[in-house]
């Protein structure tokens, strides 16, 4: 049986689980010594001067560097996807003249000792704040006399997109509705956060630095762009990564400040952000409201839509600032036709950590805006919410289907494949749509309110440029696979090593993966917008095929047979119709081991080979998510009782670690449907940076989930991948928003809101009464 | 996140825990450390010494007195939780344990260290108000009791004294008919509550209640005993009547978890559930 679409275990799991994972905690370099980043304490202030002589003084410390000590005219951090119009509030690496977020680094201090010593050595930097008028969120940042975080505007941006002519339709429609819905500002908490280890390599005039990186490449070509290094110079290994969800999807000035000081250091110097610095310095996700006007008909079909989003994307583009702002808008309508959509996104600076993707980046928003509409509409109308999704959705054979949007980055949206009407049917089927109506209407009679919601959801997967992915075969038969796509827990050894076995037929113990170490691979783009198995697995695959073709090759002469006539099956390669005339993998391997001549039409001693793989559009996952909760109307109080999922992401390689993507991503939504946010006071300081006050989903939050997987492969790739690793999240703010919103219908509370903590629930109930 | 320069000392006795406390004027006694540890990793607190009691001989006991539970300082949350004589003597301050934090905190967690670190959310603290109990205290000049309503004095504020130790908490046994009830709306299990109600009730033989005790959290600076809900209870009136007392005297914070307005409906909530499942356990 293929290994291909088998739950088999991961093969990282034994020895991540007994304790030999290597974190970037882990490395401990002789001669070490410990950096920490002075940062603001204002939300906004002007820097009049900093004194760092009381730090220089203290026989411990060995270097403190400031803004001055940087190198003159060192341009800002990148923003990849910036448009002609996005203006240039680019982030300098240390703040220079002015800080524009409490948290922003403003001077590196580097320790012998240990990060005790170096945050009490860090206590001395005297930096000279003049504190100035901060804004926090974007309502605040238009109002005319905003003070400014940069100059001119707060406004960073403003992107238009249309189809058709939403308000000639509007205006024609039988009935419309409008309302703001608010998604709020999430942190990115992985469990293990960012930390850095660089060192000085003399020999090679260059330096090696690990990261908890989900792009080692992206940050080798900063460094050596930064560091004015020749590309031989910069290796950079990103150790076994604990989680990332996007936050750590771009270099940080942390990183380029570190790399710079290396040569002076001239010692390993290291640094982990702690917790309190995570929650400050780390990009956030989210924060973006909708004020969207809807028309509609009789029988509940939406036939335009008018939608102006303003997303608070912090105090500096980040690499991928507009990814929010543009997915938030342009993918509002998901599996709904609705011929005429008008949609603005605003982008607006305040005083707060900067936002930058996050796992399910501006989807979210928009299933949450888009699910509330369909049921907003279902209930004016007075047609149940499925039957409503029913009557909007696409057919199944309207593939592939261009929506007449698209960006600079991630180029045209074309939905690929699949059936959402289907996927709705058994969502609806398996969450048991009639019996919980019939529970419900017994509850109430008891006085118990209970609700079912619905979250459907497209989302954008798969994202290129492109991916490598390199396969390389030893004598010894070990299958040796490096992949540019590198894994912050995902699982990339086990479903790289399913592909090249399935393609290769060797045994998936002799396959070994390699990734995040840009010295042993070439090239690479990282792991995000779930694109390791659509764009990295593709890339293997070509590459574990080109192996098959050398293979029949060498093997051809090696058996005295016409390559046509040779076939390569369970790890062997024979002559068709003769199974006793075969060489192993290993054999051929060692045919073209150096030492002796190549057998003819061979021209290289390796059995290698390489694909980089440029996936020609984005594949399009989704998934239908239904929620059931209770709501205690004395307190607000939202219980969940259970989950549904039936998600599609394509060929599934190993269906167990896509239920583990789901349930995590389930787990990370209901984290923003009732938890989790950011809270910053009104003069831009945070209120919650903390595990204490910010509520990451506990054990004791979940309910019990069932997760079911519709399978449409998708035919933009070999195997028919769509991107799996963030669906999770994106559908389950949108149903449990839709189910309390159906628990609380007899009081007529709105519910606009996430996270539905219980104030905002009881709030919402007090609105109408 | 990593707290700063500071001297620990782990002493045997109670005498050298309080020399070692009289030593240096910026000392803090560390008593299961879920609180203090916290406070000075985000550098809050910054003390010189820390006075560790983990070793010190004879706070770590549950001693049954009849009609009094009296518990060393040092025993261990979960211990008390576990323990039979504590069910049996004190059932709400089982049932109390049970939201203290997650059983790890609780394994670290003591009963002193928590009354003594007075949160004005916390169970502990409120136990001891509610059932009219005292803890006993050590120090220089001696040993006193402090009655719980005179020991709560601000946010994380008590009357004990600078180099007086807390030794032991003291609460009166329940007696017969008695039914009890612990209500919290917390944003996740084992948080904080944003507001809580402890409640005890005893009956007579005609089911009349005899005696009641109802104490708030997250509700002030300090845990509340509801005085009004206990006088409108013990004169005949109904949870839902004698609940509307809760917010009386009442001027809760705001913070990002909940407003003041809230918690003050959320104390007539949880007082109603509250006095309800009580009096269901007692009868």
């Amino acid at each position: 049986m293929s290994l291909f679409g088998a739950s088999i275990r991961r093969k990282e799991d034994p020895r991540l689980l007994q304790g030999n994972g290597r974190y970037l905690s882990d490395i401990k370099l002789h001669g070490m010594v410990h950096a920490v980043f002075v940062r603001s304490p204002h939300a906004h202030a002007l820097i009049r001067g900093i004194d760092s002589s009381a730090a220089a003084a203290d026989p411990r410390v060995v270097c403190v560097l400031t803004p001055d000590d940087l190198p003159v005219g060192l341009p800002p951090l990148p923003c990849i996807d910036a448009e002609e119009t996005t203006k240039p509030f680019n982030q300098p690496i240390l703040a220079t003249d002015k800080v524009r977020f409490v948290g922003e680094p403003v001077a590196l201090v580097v320790v012998e000792g240990d990060r005790y010593i170096a945050e009490d050595i860090a206590g001395l930097v005297d930096v000279d704040y003049e504190p100035l008028p901060a804004v926090s969120t974007a309502e605040a940042a238009v109002a005319p006399d905003a003070p400014l975080v940069h100059f001119d505007s707060n406004v960073v941006d403003v992107l238009e997109y249309s189809v058709g002519d939403a308000s000639s339709a509007l205006a024609a429609a039988p009935h419309t509705l409008s309302e703001r819905f608010i998604t709020q500002r999430y942190a990115g908490t992985p469990l293990e956060t960012r930390g850095v280890i660089v060192e000085w390599d003399e020999p090679r005039r260059g330096l090696t630095m690990w990261s908890s990186t989900q792009v080692p490449h992206s940050l080798k070509a900063t460094l050596v762009g930064y560091l004015g290094l020749p590309e031989n110079a910069v290796r950079v290994i990103a150790p076994d990564v604990g989680g990332a969800f996007g936050v750590k999807l771009q270099p940080y000035p942390e990183e380029i400040v570190l790399g710079l000081a290396a040569e002076q250091v001239g010692r390993p110097i290291k640094w982990v952000e702690d917790r309190y610095e995570h929650f400050l310095a780390s990009t956030h996700g989210r924060e973006q409201y909708h004020d969207v006007e809807v028309g509609y008909d009789d029988d509940g079909r939406i036939l335009a839509i008018h939608d102006h989003a303003v997303t608070n994307t912090g105090a500096y583009l980040q690499r991928l600032t507009l990814v929010e702002p543009f997915i938030g808008v342009s993918m509002l309508s998901g599996p709904y036709v609705i011929e005429h959509q008008q949609l603005v996104s605003t982008v607006v600076m305040t005083n707060t950590t900067p936002l930058n993707p996050f796992r399910g980046v501006g989807h979210v928003q928009a299933a949450f805006t888009m699910e509330r509409i369909v049921d907003l509409v279902a209930a004016a109308v007075g047609v149940d919410p499925g039957e409503v999704r029913k009557r909007n959705m696409f057919s199944k054979d309207v593939f592939p289907l261009h929506r007449g949007i698209g960006n600079v980055l991630a180029g045209e949206i074309i939905y690929d494949s699949g059936d959402y009407q289907e996927c709705l049917r058994r969502a609806m089927a398996a969450a048991e749509w009639d019996d919980f109506r019939r529970e419900q209407e017994s509850a109430r009679a008891e006085g118990r309110y209970k609700g079912i919601g619905i979250g459907f959801f497209v989302e954008e997967t798969g994202l290129g440029p492109y991916e490598s992915g390199r396969v390389r075969v030893e004598p010894s038969g070990q299958v040796i696979v490096f992949t540019g796509a590198c894994s912050s827990g995902q699982g990339h050894d086990t479903v790289l090593a399913q592909i090249t076995a399935d393609e290769l037929g060797v045994e998936f113990d002799d396959i070994v993966v390699v990734h995040g170490d840009t010295d042993l691979v070439a090239s690479g783009v990282g792991t995000y917008a779930s694109r390791s198995a659509p764009i990295g697995g593709t890339a293997v695959r070509h590459a574990a095929g080109s192996i098959k073709e050398q293979a029949i090759r060498i093997a051809a002469e090696m058996l005295e047979a016409s390559p046509q006539d040779i076939e390569l099956i369970g790890g062997e390669v024979r002559v068709k119709g003769s199974p006793g005339s075969s060489v192993s993998l290993a054999q051929v391997a060692g045919r073209v081991a150096p030492g002796q001549p190549l057998p003819a039409g061979v021209d290289e001693y390796t059995l290698d080979a390489t694909d980089v793989y440029h996936p020609p559009t984005n594949t399009f996952s989704y998934g239908c998510h239904v929620a059931t909760v209770e709501v205690d109307i004395d307190s607000g109080v939202v219980t969940l009782l259970r989950h549904v999922v039936v998600n599609d992401s394509g060929t599934l390689i190993n269906p167990l670690l896509v239920d583990g993507q789901v349930q995590g991503g389930v787990a990370l939504g209901i984290g923003g449907a009732l938890l989790e946010e950011i809270v910053y006071g009104d003069d831009g300081q945070p209120l919650n940076a903390n595990f204490m006050d910010y509520l990451v989903p506990a054990i004791g939050n979940m309910p019990e989930m069932v997760v079911e997987h519709m399978i449409v492969p998708t035919p933009l790739n070999a195997d028919g991948m769509k991107g799996a690793g963030e669906g999770g999240a994106v559908g389950a703010p949108a149903a449990i928003a839709n189910a309390v919103a159906d628990a609380v219908l007899p009081f007529g509370a709105k519910i606009t809101e996430t996270p539905l903590g219980p104030e905002t629930v009881y709030r919402a109930l007090q609105d109408v009464s | 996140m990593k707290p700063p320069d500071f001297d620990y000392v782990a002493p045997t006795s109670v005498d050298d825990a309080i020399k070692a406390l009289g030593s240096d004027a910026e000392a803090k006694v560390l008593a299961g450390g879920q609180s203090l540890i916290p406070l000075l990793a985000f550098r809050l607190a910054g003390p010189s010494l820390l006075v560790d009691l983990a070793r010190v001989d004879g706070l770590d006991h549950i001693t049954d007195e009849g009609d009094r539970l009296v518990i060393g300082a040092m025993t261990r949350q979960r211990r008390a939780e576990r323990d039979p004589v504590v069910a049996e003597r004190c059932p709400l301050l089982v049932e109390s344990l049970r939201h203290v934090g997650h059983p790890q905190i609780r394994s670290r967690g003591t009963i002193g260290g928590s009354v003594a670190h007075a949160d004005p959310a916390a169970e502990l603290p409120a136990v001891v108000l509610a059932l009219g109990g005292r803890v006993h205290v050590t120090g220089h000049s001696g040993d006193r009791t402090i009655e719980a309503e005179d020991l709560f004095q601000g946010f994380l504020s008590t009357s004990i004294e600078d180099g007086e130790i807390l030794t032991a908490v003291e609460v009166p046994a329940s007696g017969p008919r008695t039914g009890w009830s612990v209500v919290e709306i917390a944003r996740r299990p084992g948080d904080y509550a944003l507001c809580g109600a402890l409640c005890q009730l005893q009956l007579d033989d005609a089911g009349a209640v005899v005696d009641a005790h109802l104490a708030l959290i997250g509700v002030g600076d300090r845990p509340m005993r509801a005085h009004a809900v206990e006088a409108a209870v013990l004169g005949g009136a109904s949870p839902v009547e004698a609940a509307t007392l809760a917010p009386d005297g009442l001027s809760p914070g705001s913070d990002v978890h909940a407003s003041s307005d809230y918690r003050l409906h959320l104390a007539t909530v949880t007082s109603r559930r509250a006095l309800t499942q009580a009096l269901e356990s007692a009868a």
